[in-house]
């Protein structure tokens, strides 16, 4: 008896043993199967990548000399263009590697060396060159029979540069020259045959647009907005959709969220809202179609709620290099060109609080690309105001005297409030000014346990209207109309004693009720 | 204390250099693995740091195998080349391999029967097979490595020595960095056995009670849990630290996630074949000396080895039961290879075979034996096992001389001559019917190949059936997420592929009717296709990145881990042979049960006789049905004389049939293989049958199902078949002539490296697209038109399509396939049909094609609705195939086309296809249809066709495109106007039911032109 | 021992010190005046003076110089005198104009600009033919293009004098003179109405370009006549005769290239039509054409898509046959048809199609083919009974009854 109890054991104690090795067998059974699947077989195909046009700058094509032997087709023009401007973008990411990046196609193997020898002088001497070429003026000499060559002279072409030394920049300049080109068709590629610079030719005919009635349109006569032929005074609101704030407005656009909010805030006796375009979400340089739709859609319903609009443009977007200028130039000059005749705008804000990005960036690179977008967006649409949204009044006095009217945002005490204003009177001395955002959060929890509340809100949004008030009725924009379910990590940083009192700006609620501080504007 | 080393292991070393080293001379080139491991090595040679490896598939990072023994040859390969890296790496890990057998089996049996062990384990056939078949060197370095390490970690858990656990961790690392798959699953089929053995022999098991010794062992567990806690977190760093890139970056590499079908996953009852290659074979002698392993291991102190060496030999046998596939999980079951279980159970039993023999040799079975059956009878016995190890060992060397795995050894040479030629390596090559040799050529250049041999997939031939180049499951179908072989053909711009070696007359036709042309045949018999007017390759190439400390760790790591275990060896090298512990006897075996193994062998051979018995009995004639089945299968392998031999008895001879078959040429003769036949009967007479086959055909282009009629006749219980009647028509004219366009283009006329001179390149011939319209057929879009070479020039033509939506955003570009004629003759009018395919196989839910499918077509999934499209023709000057003497007769349109093709030229055509286009009242293009005849024409012969008038009804066109659409050879077509004197059509019929014209051509593909 | 709070105080400073060197740089009002000439031919070296105004001594100034295809970058130092910057040979090789700019402290101090004209053209002449093959129909037109280079590879001042040389196929030769615009130079060259070769040589002052050939070919062809020549006068679908075409030519007499596709149309006698095509070889087409398969008019007619076509060419075709024999041959129960006898009293061809129908076609129509003038059709296997049949040779038709005993 006991000995086949023994065996008995010795069967369990078997099984045990094989049931445990199985268990560790399928345990790496599926630890290999996680190892080795779920890779995405697209990625299987590498191709060379024809990235949409990264550099944008502008084109113009200036009527044709008389005898260009041939006529050339529109579609002839694109191929040209696109493979001159890629040819020249090539050349600059080579002087940016120091070394020659996908360059061989758009040299003909005679100017082929010509093109390295500076990128290898650079080098040799530890300097890197940032340049860029943002205006283009085409006019075309010849084209061949068979399609294969063409001359033509690039006037005017604007150069930007910046040279480094291993990265601190020993200085930037900029010049503007003509080029005779000649270019011939080769293996499928125009390639880059004579590139000859030239004395600069008298200024080009850059057409201008025609005036019309701005009588639906707030202008600014003796330092005060006018609308109608009578004095207007803006009173607005940073608008976000609730549940689609920052960077989901244009990717999950909705247009009767749009429709429903600006009746509220009509209704809550606001005349003005301030609207944000991402700058990644319409495309850098070439802004699709959809997005422009969803803008007009937004300032038709703005205007049928009689409220205007400040458009912030470049939100999101910090990156200040060289390479930049043209992309920003061309969604400058696509969204201006586009709604210059919109009544419902008031005003173009360039950029918001371009003064916090002084800390991450170099400051005079931040200046010169706001001295760079400043005359170009009066030059694309000269019907509408233009201002910049600086985050402190300290630095609202920059571009003074570019800019249309002066704003500034304050989120400091309201003593540091009165005092920006008095100090930025000074310096503007008669101009506009306008607060275009200021704020405070009901926030009240864990991460700020003796934080805000509605009456706190209240009273701050009562003190800030008085002190308004009494300098000079100075038109204000609160931030913001909704508390939101989540705030972006880089609005005002990651940790959570940061992020949440950002959820709890609104003056409504994120059901839609009415804060104590949202019936104050009425 | 310590004996010194058994002189047998001396032996056994020696032996294995002479045998091996000799029979890997030949087989290199026979395996299946070696080439690629080889090419692997080529890269380390070529940028040891960088891991991106452009010359496969698109660009892949070889961070997806682990590369010691790469890094290896690659090393070796300094000093002879890569061949003789391989060679040199191999005979090392083995000799490394035998001292790890002696030093294992010293832990289960006596000193003299671990000297046997090495004897046998030079012969043991799953390590023959592993080298001469599969030439997976990885896995010999990895079972040589965890063989060594075995007994470090059992002295490691018996006596806490330091040394041991250096040892111990060096040896894993390499095998780590070698073959990571052996150290995982080795960690649960091996370590932790022999840890549990090497605490039970501390607890010592002979004497005690059961329930004390378990009781001893958890006691014990827990007294050594610090060693414990020093070894496994370190084996797990090191498994983790020395291949990390590969951990890393295995998740997201889809080459390699392919799961491929193995016949390792099959019922080795079901599939015979996959059988014996993934069990018998491994296992070889050990499967007779199966009775003397189990016992000797169900011993109390080998009970776990038992049980784990159990566990391998049921995961070995793959699908035959399900439990394999419980046991792992349906996933992995599809990923893993199973033969490799087999493989690890074979080591396992090599040490108790090496008991055997000595037990037989010295032992008391000699005594046993000499007492009953006398001397003389012994040394009979003795002769059978070492007579049956003796064949083994030779048999599988040779394996490949009685079934050939490879396509012949193909001679490279002069393919790296072209490749090397004018700059002809500045576009993406393949390589068709080459088996695994592709990676032996990819090693030798820098080409960039859109094909890979990543995966080699073992690819086995059903044994017993069917002949090499038949090898089906070898047939090149494309690459998941990358492209179906259809695709590649077509759209070769997309993949920058130029030139195709090609070793298998079987793709001629879809290379031919895809575009390509022959350029030359090397002197080696390979054929090279080439595809005019693709661009070459961009200078710079896209890859993913991989960050610099994983790079320079992928290089230096598994090296670091190479070094260290060669000086500890050094260090070490006095006390390494040496075993420390008492001689293990094994005295489960009694020589009296040695009557078990004959009986055991005997029933293993009368298995596999019943096979091979029944294969002989077989006698076709017996049933109509066996008859048909065998008649079909003859003519399916060309065997004539067998097929003959089943005719009844007529005025048909045999060399005239001969004579008639031979002769016949044609998609379905020359290029189809039979699938399976269906045979239904008509009518049934006393002694007669008449019967309907149905079979169905694959060949390149498409699948025929083909019914013809046959008579049976039965003479004295056996049937017999009416032989088929033949073509009576004698072509009128015995000698043909005829004037032939003769073209030749002269290339560079500048014998220079530079590229061509723009006076050499001639200018594109201008076409001009007549009409084309967007139609909707079903859920597909279609593009159908018609284009005219305006030119004085042949052109070869590419027609590219594009689709748009609304948004005027591109939707998806294609090109013409099978439907229109690549060549145009200056003035000829062409028609063409463009349907729209996504890269083949990309969404998960598609699983690797088994076989190859002609009509292999991945359908574009069209998210927005298509509203305009454009069409871009482009040409390049052709001077070949060019052959228009095949015209169309008696040619009649009612409900179904039918008709006459009739070749009035001087060539054979091999296969013609027929390109039917339909036109609107207005004369612009409807519908265009292609049709491939079955049967080759010869000159002056006629063959009738008759096939389904075109969809039109199910068909709505969504929009006629108009001159602004078409550019020609990247110009717009509007601004290129040829000087047409009138645009009357005299060369289309009007449909018989009124509306609308049609017209039918033949493109027609000779397959052996006479060159003229 | 250094104090925690020094080594803050430290890295405070350090910190502030890196800041303030890049913000706000010491503003000064240095100014600088170039002197140098303002024009230099290609590959001269050149001198430039630079004589710095009030820039402290010892500091550094950073010279650039821009030419069309790049800059480089030198770094001086002030040392009171004028400095006298040489511009290597290497950098003046390339034409166009170089801009000079002097900075110090990441401010530009001042520029000056300098025309590099290019040298004489050199070896060999860079000529271009645009579109290598023309119609010879008087209208179209290609273009020879000449970009002159110097030595360096510079393309050539404005307004060079530039002579084209050119040959017709119709022997008149003669010369262009025209002259360099926006670095290239073109001329039109308009087709004549004779195909053939034109050649066209370009030089400049004594610089040759290599000879250009230009290929005037023929335009659409203009209608053409077909012929038979020698046809059997028997509709026996097994003969072949040849068709041949005239000789195509386009408007202007020039005969048709190479390989120019020609397309056949027909209408047998039975109604059902024809397909074929060729391609002319010396203007000639040529095609071979079955015999129809029954008596009747075969009609013909080519044509090539936006040319010309041809005449209709019908040809009449007799029958072969005008009887039919067969017999039932009840012993080994098959119908025997034949022998069949042709005009010539020869037998009808091998492989000659007899098509059997059943009048009442219950049963499938069946086919056979003519071996040596007969063909057999089996009924081994028909049931007993009579069977009004029609035997169909050539389209003629004879009744038959089969009597299956």
């Amino acid at each position: 008896m006991f000995k086949n109890k023994k065996r008995s054991y010795r069967i369990y104690l078997g099984i045990i043993v094989l049931l445990i090795a199985s268990l560790a067998l399928s345990g790496i059974g599926k630890a290999w199967y996680y190892f080795n699947s779920g890779a995405d077989r697209s990625r299987a195909l590498n191709l060379p990548p024809n990235i949409p046009d990264a550099h944008t700058p502008l084109i113009e094509w200036l009527p044709d000399d008389p005898n260009t032997g041939r006529a050339m087709e529109p579609f002839t023009r694109q191929q040209i263009m696109g493979d001159y401007i890629r040819g020249l973008y090539q050349w600059q990411l080579s002087y940016l590697a120091g070394k020659p990046v996908g360059l061989k196609e758009y040299f003909t193997p005679s100017s082929y060396p010509k093109a390295l020898n500076t990128i290898s002088t650079l080098e040799r001497k530890k300097l890197t060159l940032h340049q860029t070429d943002l205006e283009h003026h085409i006019q075309l000499h010849f084209y061949s029979a068979d399609g294969q060559i063409v001359s033509f002279t690039d006037k005017r072409v604007l150069h930007k540069q910046r040279l480094y030394q291993n990265n601190t920049k020993l200085f930037t300049t900029e010049s503007i020259d003509d080029f005779d080109v000649v270019m011939l068709l080769d293996d499928g590629y125009w390639r880059l045959k004579h590139f000859v610079k030239r004395t600069p030719s008298a200024t080009t005919s850059l057409k201008k647009d025609s005036l019309l009635d701005k009588s639906k349109m707030v202008s600014i006569r003796k330092n005060q907005f006018w609308l109608y032929g009578k004095a207007f005074q803006p009173k607005g609101i940073n608008y976000y959709p609730q549940q689609t704030p920052w960077s989901f407005f244009w990717t999950k656009y909705d247009s009767t969220i749009i429709k429903k909010d600006f009746r509220k805030i009509q209704q809550l006796g606001f005349n003005t809202i301030r609207i944000f375009i991402n700058f990644q979400d319409f495309e850098r340089g070439t802004v699709p179609e959809l997005r422009l739709l969803q803008l007009e859609n937004v300032l038709t319903n703005a205007e049928k709620a009689h409220l205007k609009v400040i458009v912030t443009l470049f939100d999101f977007m910090g990156d200040y290099r060289l390479l930049n200028f043209a992309p920003s130039d061309r969604q400058l000059e696509t969204i201006l060109r586009r709604f210059q005749k919109h009544p419902a705008i008031l005003a173009w804000d360039l950029k918001n609080e371009p003064d916090l990005d002084f800390k991450h960036h170099p400051t005079e690179d931040v200046k010169e690309w706001l001295a760079w977008i400043l005359p170009r967006a009066k030059q694309y649409d000269p019907n509408h105001l233009i201002t910049i949204g600086w985050a402190y009044p300290e630095n609202a006095s920059l571009f003074k005297d570019q800019v249309d009217f002066v704003s500034f945002h304050s989120y400091r005490s309201l003593n540091d409030l009165t005092a920006g204003i008095d100090l930025l009177k000074k310096q503007v001395n008669s101009k506009a000014i306008v607060l275009e955002e200021f704020g405070v959060s009901t926030y009240r929890g864990i991460w700020a346990p003796l934080g805000g509340s509605e009456e706190k809100q209240a009273t701050y949004f009562r003190e800030v209207q008085k002190i308004l008030k009494q300098k000079g009725n100075v038109p204000y924009l609160a931030w913001t109309l909704y508390d939101f379910s989540d705030v972006p990590a880089d609005i005002a940083g990651k940790y959570p004693w940061q992020r949440n009192p950002q959820r709890y700006f609104g003056i409504l609620k994120k059901d839609g009720s009415p804060k104590k501080a949202a019936l104050l504007f009425k | 204390m310590y004996k010194k080393v058994d002189k047998l292991l001396l032996i056994a070393l020696i032996l294995a250099i002479v045998y091996h080293g000799s029979a890997l001379l030949i087989n290199l080139e026979k395996t299946y693995d070696a080439y690629v491991h080889i090419f692997f090595a080529d890269h380390y040679v070529r940028s040891w740091f960088e891991p991106w490896e452009y010359r496969w598939y698109t660009g892949f990072p070889i961070t997806s195998y682990p590369p010691l023994s790469h890094q290896l040859i690659a090393l070796f390969s300094f000093i002879g080349g890569l061949k003789f890296g391989f060679f040199t790496a191999a005979l090392m890990m083995l000799c490394f391999f035998i001292v790890g057998v002696y030093r294992f089996a010293e832990l289960w049996v006596p000193k003299r029967s671990a000297g046997y062990a090495a004897m046998f384990a030079v012969v043991a056939s799953s390590i023959v097979q592993t080298i001469h078949i599969y030439g997976q060197l990885p896995t010999i370095f990895g079972i040589s490595c965890l063989m060594n390490a075995l007994p470090e970690v059992y002295a490691y858990f018996r006596t806490n020595e330091r040394r041991r656990l250096i040892t111990a961790l060096s040896i894993l690392g390499v095998t780590v960095a070698s073959h990571h798959v052996t150290t995982i699953f080795g960690m649960v089929f091996f370590i932790v056995p022999i840890i549990g053995t090497a605490l039970l022999d501390e607890v010592g098991v002979e004497d005690a009670p059961f329930f004390r010794i378990v009781f001893d062992l958890i006691l014990l567990v827990f007294k050594k849990i610090k060693q414990f806690l020093i070894f496994f977190p370190l084996v797990i760093i090191e498994i983790v630290l020395i291949i990390f890139p590969y951990w890393y970056w295995s998740k997201n590499d889809p080459i390699t996630q392919v799961s491929i079908p193995h016949g390792s996953r099959d019922s080795f009852i079901e599939v015979t074949s996959s059988g014996i290659m993934f069990f018998v074979i491994p296992l070889g002698f050990s499967l007779l000396m199966l009775p003397y392993v189990f016992k000797s291991l169900y011993t109390r102190r080998n009970i776990l080895l038992g049980l784990s060496f159990s566990m391998l030999m049921l995961l070995g046998t793959g699908g035959t039961t399900p439990l394999p596939l419980i046991l792992l999980g349906k996933n992995a079951f599809n990923i893993l290879t199973l033969d490799r279980f087999t493989f690890w159970a074979s080591v396992i039993a090599i040490p108790f075979i090496g008991d055997f023999f000595r037990r037989l040799l010295e032992g008391d079975i000699r005594l046993y034996l000499v007492r009953t059956v006398g001397k003389f009878g012994y040394y009979w016995t003795l002769s059978i096992p070492i007579c049956l190890v003796g064949f083994q060992a030779i048999f599988i060397t040779n394996f490949h001389k009685a079934q050939a795995l490879q396509p012949p050894t193909v001679d490279i040479d002069p393919i790296l001559k072209f490749l090397s030629t004018d700059q002809h390596d500045r576009w993406r090559f393949m390589t068709l019917g080459f088996g695994d040799q592709m990676a032996w050529l990819s090693a030798q250049t820098t080409a960039l190949s859109i094909d890979g041999n990543y995966h080699s997939a073992r690819r086995v031939p059903e044994l017993t059936v069917e002949p090499i180049e038949r090898i089906e499951n070898s047939k090149f179908k494309g690459i998941q997420g990358i492209g179906s072989l259809q695709q590649f053909l077509t759209i070769s711009e997309k993949y920058h592929l130029k030139f195709i070696f090609s070793n298998d007359k079987f793709y001629d036709p879809i290379l031919y009717f895809s575009g390509w042309e022959r350029l030359q045949r090397l002197d080696n018999g390979i054929m090279i296709w080439q595809k005019p007017d693709v661009p070459s390759l961009p200078s710079f190439l896209p890859k993913k990145d991989m960050p610099k400390f994983q790079k320079i760790m992928w290089g230096v790591l598994p090296l670091t881990a190479f070094f260290t275990l060669l000086v500890v060896i050094i260090t070490f090298r006095k006390k390494y042979l040496l075993n420390f512990f008492p001689e293990r006897e094994n005295t489960a075996f009694r020589p009296q049960d040695s009557w078990i193994i004959i009986v055991w062998s005997l029933l293993v051979l009368v298995f596999f006789s019943y096979f091979w018995i029944k294969g002989f009995l077989y006698d076709p004639r017996k049933s109509p049905e066996t008859l048909l089945k065998n008649y079909y299968h003859d003519l399916d392998f060309k065997l004539f004389k067998d097929a003959f031999s089943l005719f009844a008895p007529s005025a048909l001879t045999y060399d005239n049939y001969i004579l008639q078959l031979s002769v016949k040429d044609g998609l379905l003769a020359s290029y189809g293989k039979l699938e399976d036949i269906s045979i239904k009967v008509k009518e049934r007479f006393p002694h007669k049958l008449k019967v309907v086959v149905k079979s169905n055909w694959t060949t390149p282009l498409e699948v025929y199902s083909i019914e013809n009629p046959h008579t049976l006749i039965e003479k004295d219980g056996k049937w017999f078949i009416v032989p088929p009647e033949f073509d009576k028509a004698l072509a009128p004219d015995e000698h043909l002539e005829k004037g032939i366009l003769a073209l030749h283009s002269q290339g560079k006329r500048k014998i220079t490296t530079a590229t061509t001179e723009h006076d050499d390149v001639l200018d594109r011939p201008e076409l001009h697209i007549l009409s084309a319209k967007l139609i909707q057929y079903g859920k597909e879009y279609v593009v159908v038109g018609e284009l005219q070479n305006v030119d004085y020039l042949p052109a070869h033509v590419t027609i590219q399509t594009q689709l748009y939506d609304q948004y005027n955003v591109k939707l998806v570009e294609y090109n013409a396939k099978y439907t229109t004629n690549h060549k145009v003759l200056p003035k000829e009018i062409v028609p063409f049909r463009i349907e729209f395919e996504e890269t083949a196989w990309v969404k998960q839910a598609d699983v690797n094609p088994m076989k190859f499918n002609p009509t292999e077509f991945t359908p574009f999934e069209f998210r927005h609705k298509p509203t305009s499209f454009k069409i871009l023709a482009r040409a390049v000057v052709a001077d070949k195939d060019l052959y228009r003497d095949v015209g169309i007769e008696s040619l009649s349109f009612d409900k179904k086309i039918t008709g006459d093709v009739i070749n009035h030229g001087t060539d054979e055509v091999s296969v013609p296809e027929l390109l039917t286009t339909f036109y609107d009242p207005d004369g612009s293009v409807r519908w265009v249809d292609h049709y491939f005849l079955r049967d080759a024409i010869r000159p002056q012969a006629k063959e009738h066709f008759s096939i389904l008038p075109p969809p039109i009804a199910k068909t709505k066109v969504l929009q006629s495109a108009t001159e602004k659409d078409f550019f020609i050879n990247g110009l717009p077509q509007t601004s290129l106007a040829p000087t047409y004197l009138n645009t009357g059509r005299f060369d289309i019929i009007p449909q018989t039911n009124g509306k609308g014209f049609y017209r039918i051509i033949v493109n027609s593909y000779l397959g052996n032109p006479t060159i003229y | 021992m250094l104090k925690l709070d020094h080594i803050v105080m430290l890295f405070l400073l350090l910190w502030v010190f890196s800041r303030c060197k890049h913000d706000a740089p010491i503003s000064s009002n240095g100014a600088v005046q170039l002197e140098s000439d303002s024009t230099l031919t290609v590959g001269a070296g050149l001198v430039v003076g630079i004589h710095p105004v009030n820039i402290p001594l010892g500091e550094k100034i950073l010279i650039t110089c821009q030419n069309s295809w790049g800059m480089d970058v030198l770094e001086k130092e002030v040392n009171g005198s004028s400095i006298r910057l040489i511009l290597s040979k290497k950098f003046t090789r390339i034409s166009g104009m170089i801009t000079l700019k002097v900075f110090y402290l990441g401010k530009e101090l001042g520029r000056k600009q300098i025309e590099v004209l290019p040298k004489k053209t050199a070896e060999p002449l860079d000529a271009y033919l645009g579109a290598k093959s023309i119609l010879a129909d008087g209208k179209d037109w290609a273009m020879i293009t000449a970009i002159p280079t110097d030595t360096f590879g510079n393309p050539v001042e404005n307004h060079t004098p530039i002579t084209y040389e050119i040959l017709r196929p119709d022997g008149t030769q003669y010369e262009i003179q025209a002259t360099t615009e926006n670095l290239v130079s073109f001329q039109i060259i308009n087709s004549l109405t004779k195909a053939g070769k034109t050649f066209i040589g370009v030089s400049l002052n004594g610089v040759a370009s290599r000879e250009k050939e230009l290929l005037e070919v023929a335009d659409f062809p203009v209608n053409f006549t077909i012929k038979a020549d020698s046809h059997s006068i028997y509709a026996d679908d097994h003969q072949f005769f040849k068709i041949k075409t005239s000789v195509l030519r386009d408007r202007n007499n020039n005969i048709m290239p190479e390989g120019t596709a020609v397309s056949f149309l027909c209408k047998e006698p039975s109604g059902t039509g024809r397909f074929l095509n060729s391609y002319t070889i010396d203007g000639v087409a040529e095609l071979s054409m079955q015999n129809p398969k029954e008596a009747g008019t075969l009609e013909i007619i080519a044509s090539v898509y936006g040319g010309g076509k041809s005449n209709v060419l019908t040809l009449d075709f007799a029958s072969p046959i005008d009887h039919i024999n067969a017999r039932y041959e009840a012993v080994n129960q098959r119908l025997n048809v034949g022998p069949l006898i042709a005009q010539l009293n020869q037998l009808v061809p091998n492989g000659t199609q007899v098509k059997l129908v059943f009048d009442n076609n219950k049963l499938p129509t069946l086919l056979q083919e003519v071996v040596d003038g007969h063909a057999y059709f089996d009924f081994t296997d028909l049931p007993k009974g009579d069977y009004p049949v029609t035997i169909f040779v050539y389209g003629i038709g004879k009744k038959f009854v089969i009597n299956r005993k």
